[in-house]
């Protein structure tokens, strides 16, 4: 269904052009729900972007394709992007606090959403296509006439959701989505992602740093390092095989509650500046397995078995102790 | 005794800094040659000037020509001059009585939004009557009942401009209390003058400086407005009663432009490079105030 | 906060400001160096009933604290004394003239929050660059113009083809409606451009760094993604947030733009009251003085009320 190939996207700074993403590579089948990991500053948050094109200022797609059942959606005209936006891709950010417009109520602006793409709508009917939505997603409907800074930040969240809904897409993006929110709410939102999901067949991008989150609620998952995709896979493969260097140490800094003591390992270093990355793979100057090759140029995505996990890392068939 | 000597070298240090933002900024460096251009000319004007200001020196209403290059007005006096002398009571006046606004709206903004509550709130609402109030009504009773001399002018216009200051700095101090900085110093038992002296007002400094700047064009303005309506000093001159009798002379019917051009062109270049160096200030100083609070 | 209990909380804000504002205005003529009522007394020629009328209006005789009860029964029942200049009522000579002053002051608001938001607009959208760096120069440039000045410069360049004294032409008394309405609005025309460009510049800063900051903002993130378009974005959601800001102000600037209405007044002789309250000024008529600032006063706070209302309808997050 999504077919992202070498994609590439470049902010211009002050100090030079960044770039944010590296020559990316993901796909995504119908109603499969695919994670997106890695620190801050990784450049998922960027990918998330650049698949519904609203990067920033300064921000842009500078190579790449973006296959959405095949129409190329970087060469697509701006006029011809903004329908395809939220009717078939639709994202749930994560600044709730802010998402909605303070001076207009909540049903409005999801009806907002509804009436842009379906002209012929009346405005009644969208109010109530809204109402409809918000109970689905748990908002009494009555609820729908408050203005967002009458609501708790969970429900705000419910209410994204409810408006990401609104024109049945394919393609749910939820970028950090629950990062500002605490854990029990946290738990209830990705109930309702998880429910939504079911009963819309929803195909999801889910963007978090947190490895707990995305284990619990996705298929697949892809591991981001510095702009780079390093490891894609199930999340099985992923957790019970990891390949990558960098993923292996994620993991290892997750401590154990049910086995026996662990020693917890820090990755030592900092991720590079994107404005001057060096050559290579991005993380060989951390990695304590580097080798020559590393450093000249980056690897390419290798697949390591038939269950379309792969790795870009030369060392990907290390089986020694990398991480003390 | 080190660590005095280490602080003034620290307050230094930050001055060059501001100097090297501020000077990156172009309006803000205008502003500071047409404000130097003005001082230079209040200064030297003596010198400047080809007549007495306030002589009879030519005919009456004679119009622009090599020997009156601005003409004379309805006494006979040459207008250049006077447009030059003027310089100094707008710049008197209007720092002046800028001062004056600026220390009463500070301590009152400072005293308000410390001291919250019944105390704050009554003061708050006091400063609310003074805004409600037409500014230019007000200091055109005050003038009237007072009567004409530089010094009521100065504190008519000092004492009608202050509730502006008061309210930016109470809103500024009462967000300062709740910073944590603030509450830690509380909480260890920092009296109250002591928290003002060495919390509040250095944060609230830079915010002072800016809107003191800002405050300079409003006084000028309203001085030679005064002047123009005929309550101002009546042996001073100032560009508001060149004005004036230019607009009482039939000045604009008879489309005299070198008698009312060149005074109201003054005022406003003169307020505007204050302007220009406040606005700047505003921009210079503000990050900085958010990055030293915390 | 709900809009009734709000209209309540500001209906008790603004009576007592404007209790404090008699009681400022009661004690600015009394306590004067060489108090002005008397001094008016001795220095106008009166005749002994208008003596008569004046003790009834102000206690003279009476001790201070009942004439202060006198006051404050002549301010709400608008029986604002006798003019010294003219003999007559002080109250229908400046009422008569608050509508010809608000007509100006309106005109001038609209006018200039309408062209302030959309160069606002066009500034805060393209923030740093070229158009904006001169809109805001431009604007600084206005601001520190006096308003009297800019009449005249006005009235020296349009004297020609416009009108630039009164309200009216005289000869045109018999015409029609239609014709004295458009007199009406030829003559309406310089002051009310005078003004504009007085409060313009506040307008066009306020609204440009309302945009500006609007932009960051993640809603209008959101509304992209909605699909709207850049138009779309404007109109529904940057106009509505932009406007917040500049409908506060005017309420909070109405005293300064009185006394900008007062100056264009006086240059383009329009019969209002600021041009009364120069005229006084000039002939020490305190009573009609005072009256005039009351009134002005009272008008600013029924003008701040309403704003305040029309703010919370816009809105709907502020608090009392």
């Amino acid at each position: 269904m999504l077919d992202i190939k070498d994609l590439q996207v470049e902010y211009t700074v002050p100090g030079g052009v960044a770039r944010a993403v590296n020559k990316a590579n993901l796909n995504l089948t119908e109603g499969e729900s695919l994670g997106l990991a890695g620190e801050s500053g990784c450049g998922k948050t960027t990918l998330g972007n650049a698949i519904l094109r609203i990067l920033p200022e300064g921000g842009q797609i500078s190579g790449g394709e973006i296959n959405l059942d095949g129409i190329d959606l970087v060469e697509l005209s701006e006029e011809k992007m903004r329908r395809i936006r939220w009717k078939e891709i639709s994202m749930v950010f994560q600044g709730a606090m802010n998402s909605f417009d303070p001076t207009m109520n909540i049903e409005n602006q999801i009806a907002e959403a509804i009436l842009i793409h379906q002209r012929d709508t009346s405005k009644e009917t969208a109010l109530e296509r809204a109402r409809e939505l918000l109970r689905l997603c748990g908002i009494n409907p009555l609820l729908g006439k408050s203005y967002p800074h009458e609501l708790s930040g969970g429900m705000k969240q419910r209410g994204c959701i409810a408006m990401a809904l609104a024109l049945q897409p394919k393609l749910l993006i939820a970028d950090e989505i629950t990062t500002a929110l605490d854990v029990m709410t946290q738990a209830q939102i990705f109930t309702l992602l998880r429910d939504m999901k079911r009963k819309f067949n929803l195909s999801m991008i889910i963007i978090s740093h947190d490895l707990a989150v995305l284990a619990k609620n996705c298929d697949r998952l892809a591991i981001m390092y510095a702009g780079h995709i390093v490891e894609i896979g199930t999340i099985q493969d992923i957790f019970d095989h990891p390949r990558h260097p960098y993923v292996k140490g994620l993991l290892f800094c997750i401590p154990n509650f049910a086995g026996g003591r662990k020693i917890i390992a820090a990755i030592k270093g900092a991720p590079p500046s994107l404005l001057a990355p060096p050559p290579g793979c991005p993380f060989h100057p951390r990695c304590p397995i580097s080798i020559s090759e590393c450093k000249t140029a980056a690897p390419q995505l290798l697949s390591v078995n038939t269950n379309n996990h792969s790795v870009a890392c030369y060392r990907k068939d290390y089986k020694g102790v990398i991480w003390k | 005794m080190e660590s005095s000597r280490r602080r003034i070298r620290l307050q230094i240090h930050d001055l060059l800094n501001l100097w090297r933002v501020f000077r990156a900024n172009p309006m803000g460096l205008i502003g500071l040659a047409m404000l130097a251009f003005f001082v230079a000319i209040a200064i030297f004007c003596p010198v400047f000037s080809p007549y007495d200001p306030r002589d009879t020196v030519g005919e009456f209403l004679a119009p622009a020509s090599p020997a009156h290059i601005l003409g004379t007005d309805q006494l006979g006096r040459d207008i250049l001059s006077r447009v030059l002398y003027g310089t100094r009571i707008s710049l008197l006046v209007g720092i002046t009585a800028a001062a004056i606004s600026v220390f009463i709206g500070t301590s009152i903004g400072l005293v308000s939004g410390y001291f919250g509550k019944a105390f704050g709130e009554v003061l708050m609402r006091f400063t609310d009557m003074f805004l409600v109030m037409p500014q230019l009504a007000l200091m055109i009773i005050l003038a009237a009942l007072l009567g004409r001399s530089l010094f009521i002018i100065m504190v008519v216009v000092g004492v009608t401009s202050w509730p502006w200051m008061a309210r930016i700095i109470r809103s500024e101090v009462l967000s300062l209390k709740q910073r944590p900085f603030v509450e830690r110093a509380i909480s260890i038992g920092c009296s109250d003058f002591y928290l003002i002296r060495k919390h509040i007002l250095p944060n609230v400094m830079p915010l002072i400086t800016a809107n003191a700047i800002l405050t300079i064009p409003w006084a000028i303005v309203s001085e030679s407005t005064l002047s123009f309506i005929g309550l101002g000093d009546p042996t001073a001159i100032s560009w508001g009663s060149i004005l004036s009798g230019a607009f009482s002379n039939s000045a604009i019917i008879l489309g005299l432009w070198y008698w009312f051009i060149p005074a109201g062109l003054a005022i406003v270049l003169l307020s505007m490079s204050f302007a220009l160096i406040g606005h700047v200030m505003d921009e210079v100083l503000n990050p900085r105030l958010r990055k030293r609070g915390v | 906060m709900s809009m009734h209990k709000y209209i309540l909380r500001r209906l008790i804000d603004s009576a007592s400001t404007l209790f404090f504002i008699i009681v400022a205005n009661f004690f600015l003529f009394r306590l004067m160096p060489g108090d002005p009522i008397k001094l008016m007394i001795k220095s106008y020629r009166l005749t002994q009933s208008m003596i008569v009328r004046l003790n009834q209006l102000y206690g003279m005789d009476k001790p201070m604290w009942q004439q202060f009860f006198i006051y404050i029964r002549n301010m709400l029942t608008f029986d604002l004394g006798m003019s010294f200049r003219y003999h007559t009522p002080a109250a229908p000579l400046i009422l008569d003239k608050v509508g010809n002053s608000i007509l100006l002051l309106l005109a001038a608001i609209t006018l200039a929050m309408s062209i302030g938001i959309v160069a606002g607009l066009i500034a805060g959208w393209f923030h740093g660059k070229p158009i904006d760096i001169s809109l805001v120069t431009s604007s600084l440039f206005f601001y520190c113009m006096p308003t009297f000045w800019i009449a005249m410069v006005f009235a020296a360049a349009f004297v020609t083809i416009l009108p630039i004294s009164g309200m009216h032409t005289l000869t045109l008394y018999n015409a029609s409606w239609f014709g004295r309405l458009l007199d009406l609005g030829k003559h309406l025309i310089l002051p009310t451009m005078v003004m504009t460009i007085l409060y313009i510049g506040e307008m066009l800063i306020l609204a440009r760094n309302e945009v500006s900051n609007i932009l960051t903002q993640d809603y209008i993130n959101t509304a992209k993604a909605k699909g709207l378009s850049p138009r779309q974005i404007i109109f529904r959601h940057v106009l509505r947030n932009a406007s917040l800001p500049l409908v506060s102000n005017a309420g909070i600037s109405l005293a300064f733009l009185v006394g900008g209405s007062l100056q264009a007044e006086i240059i383009f002789s329009w019969p209002g009251v600021g041009r009364l309250m120069y005229g006084a000024a000039m002939a020490r008529d305190y009573t009609v003085l005072q009256g005039c600032f009351y009134i002005l006063s009272l008008t600013v706070v029924i003008a701040n009320f309403l704003t305040d209302i029309a703010y919370k309808y816009l809105d709907p997050r502020v608090e009392y």
